[in-house]
């Protein structure tokens, strides 16, 4: 057994983007459905839980890694502003985006 | 007879602090800004503005000593650092659940965003133990010749906590609502670097 031991953090990535964007896409609605995709979002403080819709599915925390589309992504953080949360938006390593 | 000791006072200065906060979290240290941003100017997220305080910022810093003497000697032929403590005060005053986590230690916030038929709302629970988060200090600096930009001092202290008497005024007209907080530096005093902005970059 060597001597080393697995920590894991909650960040899956690097933070590469922190704005929260205002360019949300009025149609994004059409994507609501969609919870897989490019953009991963989470809370800045790892325990708190950002709540987007009117079920408790819909929230954004730590732990459950939730990724979206780029629209669903954007309206969520256009809402997360408008209650004055902070959410981070996390690519996986090696996007060199 | 007199003189006129040297001195430059330029290099007296007055003028605000600025605190931001963030989640202190294992294994990803919280960073400085670059370079390029001015002073003044915002630290992207996860960095979060402390907000109003009622008296400004206040850092302390202080250091205990053992003096080591020899009988031969009425003065110290040395002294020793037996303990040190770095802490930032402030008086928080902008009155948000936000404000509160920051004052009383750590929490969680679960905030709810309004949607049909369900009203916006926010809950902090306040965490039994304390939280660490990490805070940076962003003041003016002392001036240089040839110095486009406004010169800024800056630290980041990369593992705090937050503990102190919190006692709130709710007052009718006498005052605003203030939060007292002391951020206390749990890192080993020679991990704090405090950097100045000393001279543009060469083109």
């Amino acid at each position: 057994m060597p001597d080393t031991e697995n920590v894991e953090v909650p960040s899956s990535g690097p933070v590469v983007s922190h704005a929260v964007k205002t360019n949300a896409n009025p149609n994004a609605a059409e994507n609501r459905s969609s919870v897989s995709g490019d953009v991963t979002l989470r809370p800045v403080y790892p325990d708190d839980v950002f709540q987007y819709g009117e079920n408790e599915e819909d929230s954004i925390t730590s732990l459950k890694g939730r990724s979206f589309s780029r629209s669903e992504a954007d309206k969520i953080l256009k809402s997360a502003e408008a209650n004055g949360v902070q959410l981070l938006e996390v690519k996986p390593e090696g996007d060199g985006s | 007879m007199s003189f006129n000791p040297r001195y430059n006072p330029d290099f007296v200065l007055t003028g605000p602090a600025q605190l931001w906060v963030q989640p202190w979290v294992f294994g990803t240290p919280a960073a400085m800004p670059a370079d390029t941003v001015a002073l003044g100017g915002l630290w992207t997220s996860p960095w979060r503005a402390i907000g109003a305080t009622k008296e400004g910022v206040t850092g302390r810093f202080s250091r205990t000593v053992q003096n080591i003497t020899i009988e031969e000697q009425m003065t110290p032929v040395d002294q020793k650092t037996t303990g040190s403590q770095f802490t930032f005060t402030a008086q928080l005053s902008e009155d948000t659940l936000d404000t509160i986590r920051d004052a009383y230690g750590g929490g969680t916030i679960t905030t709810i965003a309004a949607a049909t038929s369900v009203k916006g709302k926010k809950k902090l629970v306040i965490g039994d133990e304390l939280s660490y988060i990490a805070i940076g200090f962003e003041t003016f600096a002392t001036p240089r010749a040839g110095l486009t930009e406004t010169p800024w001092r800056r630290l980041v202290i990369p593992k705090v906590s937050s503990a102190a008497e919190v006692e709130t005024p709710y007052r009718r007209a006498e005052s605003q609502r203030v939060y007292p907080v002391t951020f206390t530096s749990l890192v080993p005093i020679s991990a704090i670097e405090i950097y100045e902005l000393n001279a543009d970059a060469l083109p």
